[in-house]
């Protein structure tokens, strides 16, 4: 396999504006060396599954401050398997609390990077998580 | 490794002396001296007995779950000793979006309390008599339906206009630069908030239409220096279109109310609100003309930073706070949100919510802060922190007017790009250490959970489907006028306060008007400075 | 390391997907001749059987300098096609910084359609050290999408390469965006651009200065037109779509004209 460099969406799902992590997070992920495609603001789960499917995405990162992850989560999920996506890692940044970590996880998210998380482990996680992407794609 | 330049990137001299001083020529007083508080251009405060004569406000911003929950918690605060209330909107709600909308799935009372209608917000003020208490609300893009919301919910309590005391943040430039809740163009929207200039001048005089706000622009990653300056140029917008109204700037730049962050860099703070008093004081008086003397002085709320808070060991953000507190009453603040400590992790619970409000009243009554106005007056280094900012200001007023004005500077994402690469600069800067944050980079211990607010599910569905049934009890054809009459306005140049007070009484929902608005309006979709 | 069988085998694979219409095989293909050359042929060849009587799309590009509003440009045209009924693909290529190979790709923010929409395609491509601003095997994309059947491919790039006439091999029609500002159109000139557009749009003519803009460069292509004559000069506002509908009826006579004069 080439070493292409990991292609990344990350996008804000819900009402939400608040972009200061996210596009801290789209420079440090660019400086990494990936392609990181921003979809902007008051993204539904479609718009997004949408984008990961035709943008051919290793890994796709949400943030969302809205404390509305319990529901648009789900929805997100679903979307992106109607879109043939649905092995795509999922992981998800903002305003999470400890105890809907493990609800999410279940649903099928990759990972969740709550506030405090390092930059360093924010790129080591959308690496990682990219790399087995692949492996899993070429079986 | 120590740092000795502020968080905003300025550099500290080791001491500061009387060579340090402004005014060397004696402007405002003698050499180096700033005046008196109380006093043109009102640098040391806008009182001559500030905290003597009465106590900021303390005023805790709230608001979760449907009307009835909402109103709970502020009864519960007005028992604790508040003295103001300020409410908390739901995201669709902010965003112009009723309820039912799907695009407000999964939002609806979850970061605020649900208003869709004026029936909601009569419900939220239930029992709370709307002529004692003064309201904030934060609201921006749908600002002037939620105030005609308010006109009817205190007409509806029999109370005149002219009886309320209040602010509505009614801000639209700042969602713009930072915290992007617009849904109009920016021409149209900043037209909307100066409808509620308009208005309010006329009809409900005690009230500030507008809450010109830096607080967002910081949380987005601003300097102090840009916080200042981007606040009052656009104030300063607002007061030009204003005028271009017909308004007498005597007329309602004394309502006008302005809203900053206090943040962690204590003496750079203090500077920052002193130095917002100055210029303003000296804008309105020597470029507007202004003769009452209320038109010159800068009223303002602070709220403590919320992206200075960490999820890490929460406690410390207690001290962090407490430390933001007091940065703003040595500043002079008019009123005050203390932020809780679980801020980071969800909304605050009662207990956290208690405390901080027991942060600003420990301010007030044991640390003797309050006994006498600017006791930082004088002092080399926040007297020269003053000047230093008031100059960043001014030179940032000059790059904006000569890039064409705020708008065009909107239009091209000058704002953005600006706080854009502070934030990075900042990012930067606790990523290698060269700034120490307490339990973040240094300090660090093992996470210990602590209790949150929990969100009621059970809101969203209830609030659907009282909204459904209110829909369905109103007569269509009026709903249909009011919305033709709202479009027929908008197309036109009058003042749509009347017709959105007039849509609010006849149970017109908040989503209804912002589309009937949007249909002449457009919808703005923001695309320039995003990196 | 890749086994040259299973290459083979994915790439068959993804093929059959391709011509039954399955929107994510031409997504990874898209990804697989992006890639790079080790596999070029493969899909070259792949590409010859999947275009095979494929009728050939309208392929319009889009280029200016950062800032022109070139993807808002395209998010307008977008509109506009799917308003006409046609079906549209959007190649936006933005470079990668040379030093790490990331990149920063934000046209989507700009661009809005439903996500239901089959005859919409958006795809962001990172451009490493390319001449022109287009990734090395451009054409090869383009004609992927071509041969899934999009009946229209934009393919939007930044204006200030060394070579632009990347862009004119695979474009049919090229149009330049330029935002009205005294004083550039020498520079314009001077960088080749007005060479190489078929079609000039002066973007956000909204804004002082649109008609002077447009004036100058319609006196400077009197002056270099030659026997083509001068290539039209359109006033538009992406943003709101205003003479979107004018400058696409210039696209469509320029690419009769153009189909006219080259063999």
């Amino acid at each position: 396999m080439t070493d292409r460099p990991i292609r990344v969406v990350l996008a804000k799902l819900g009402l939400d504006g608040h972009d200061r992590g996210i596009r801290v997070v789209a420079r440090v992920l660019r400086d990494a060396g990936m392609e990181v495609i921003y979809t902007g603001l008051w993204q539904t789960a479609r718009h997004v599954a949408r984008a990961v499917a035709d943008e051919d995405a290793d890994t796709v990162g949400i943030s969302l401050l809205s404390g509305a992850h319990l529901t648009l989560v789900p929805d997100l999920i679903d979307a992106l398997r109607a879109e043939g996506v649905g092995h795509v890692p999922v992981v998800i940044g903002g305003i999470v609390p400890d105890g809907d970590v493990p609800v999410l996880e279940k649903m099928g998210v990759a990972r969740v990077l709550g506030p405090g998380t390092t930059l360093e482990r924010i790129v080591g996680s959308f690496r990682e998580l990219a790399a087995a992407s692949r492996a899993g794609q070429r079986r | 490794m120590a740092t000795f330049d502020t968080i905003s990137g300025r550099e500290i001299k080791p001491f500061y002396t009387a060579g340090d001083l402004p005014n060397p020529n004696g402007s405002d007083g003698a050499p180096g001296v700033p005046g008196v508080p109380g006093a043109f251009p009102f640098t040391r405060g806008i009182h001559a007995d500030m905290y003597r004569g009465r106590l900021w406000t303390m005023r805790q911003f709230a608001g979760f779950g449907s009307a009835e929950d909402t109103n709970q918690r502020f009864r519960f605060l007005l028992d604790k000793g508040q003295t103001g209330l300020s409410v908390a909107f739901d995201m669709p709600t902010l965003m112009g979006l009723d309820s039912d909308d799907p695009r407000a799935r999964g939002e609806v009372g979850r970061l605020g309390v649900a208003i869709d209608c004026a029936a909601d917000m009569q419900r939220l003020f239930d029992s709370i008599d709307l002529a004692r208490v003064s309201t904030s609300m934060t609201i921006n893009a749908p600002a002037p339906i939620l105030m005609a919301f308010y006109l009817v919910a205190a007409e509806r309590q029999g109370i005149a206009w002219d009886k309320l005391g209040g602010t509505l943040q009614n801000d639209t430039l700042k969602e713009f630069h930072a915290q992007n809740e617009f849904v109009f163009p920016p021409e149209p929207s900043v037209r909307l908030a100066v409808d509620v200039i308009e208005f309010c001048a006329r009809h409900a005089p005690r009230w500030h239409p507008v809450s010109i706000s830096g607080y967002h622009i910081r949380e987005a990653g601003s300097t102090a220096g840009q916080e200042l300056a981007f606040t009052l140029i656009d104030g300063i917008e607002y007061v030009e279109r204003a005028l271009q109204r017909g308004l007498k700037i005597d007329d309602f730049a004394p309502r006008l109310s302005f809203f900053f962050n206090a943040h962690n860099e204590f003496f750079e703070e203090i500077a920052k609100f002193r130095a917002a008093r100055r210029i303003w004081a000296r804008r309105m008086r020597d470029h507007y003309g202004a003769k009452n003397e209320a038109s010159w002085r800068l009223r303002f709320h602070a709220q403590t930073a919320g992206c200075s808070l960490q999820a890490q060991q929460p406690g410390v953000n207690l001290i962090r706070v407490a430390y933001q507190a007091m940065a703003a009453v040595l500043g002079g603040c008019q009123s005050l949100h203390t932020n809780s400590m679980d801020e980071t992790l969800s909304l605050p619970t009662e207990e956290s919510v208690t405390l901080a409000l027991r942060t600003q009243q420990v301010l007030a009554h044991e640390t003797g802060v309050t006994s006498t106005a600017d006791p930082l007056g004088g002092s080399y280094y926040v007297e020269a922190l003053t000047d230093e900012l008031e100059k960043e200001a001014e030179t940032y007023f000059a790059r904006i007017a000569e890039m064409g004005g705020v708008v065009r500077c909107v239009e091209s994402g000058y704002f953005r790009r600006e706080i854009a690469s502070a934030a990075a600069r900042y990012q930067r800067e606790v990523e290698s250490r060269k700034r120490v944050i307490v339990g973040v980079n240094d300090f660090i211990e093992p996470p210990q959970p602590i209790p949150t607010h929990k969100a009621d599910p059970s809101v969203e569905p209830g609030q659907i489907e009282r909204l459904r049934t209110l829909k369905a009890q109103r007569d269509p054809a009026k709903v249909a006028a009011a919305l033709d009459r709202i479009r027929a306005s908008a197309a036109g140049s009058q003042n749509l306060m009347p017709a959105f007070i007039d849509a609010a009484r006849l149970e017109v929902t908040v989503g209804e008007m912002m589309s009937a608005l949007a249909d002449v309006l457009g919808r703005y979709k923001q695309t320039a400075g995003w990196w | 390391m890749k086994d040259p069988a299973s290459q083979a085998d994915r790439l068959r694979a993804l093929a059959e997907r391709f011509r039954a219409g399955d929107r994510r095989a031409l997504a990874q293909l898209i990804s697989l001749t992006d890639d790079g050359a080790d596999h070029s042929a493969e899909i070259r060849s792949l590409l010859d059987t999947l275009a095979a009587g494929k009728r050939s799309a309208l392929k319009v590009g889009i280029t200016g300098s950062a800032g022109a509003g070139k993807s808002t440009l395209a998010a307008a045209l977008i509109r506009h096609r799917r308003a006409a009924g046609r079906s549209v693909a959007l190649l936006a290529c933005d470079p990668a910084s040379p030093i790490t190979g990331g990149a920063l790709l934000g046209d989507r923010i700009r661009i809005e359609y439903d996500p239901a929409d089959q005859g919409v395609f958006v795809r962001s491509i990172a451009t490493r050290g390319a001449a022109g601003g287009l990734p090395p095997n451009a054409d090869a994309i383009v004609r992927l999408l071509e041969a899934f059947g999009y009946d229209e491919v934009l393919i939007e790039t930044v204006g200030a390469g060394q070579d632009q006439l990347a862009i004119r091999g695979v474009a049919d029609v090229v149009v330049l965006v330029v935002t009205p500002s005294a004083g550039d159109e020498v520079q314009w000139q001077k960088a080749g651009l007005l060479e190489i557009a078929d079609v000039i749009a002066v973007n956000k003519s909204d804004l002082p200065g649109a008609d002077a803009t447009a004036a100058s460069l319609r006196e400077m292509l009197d002056i270099s037109g030659g026997d083509a004559g001068r290539q039209p000069v359109v006033k538009i506002t992406a943003a709101t779509g205003q003479g979107v509908d004018e400058l696409w009826g210039m696209v469509e006579i320029a690419r009769r004209t153009r189909s006219r004069n080259t063999p």
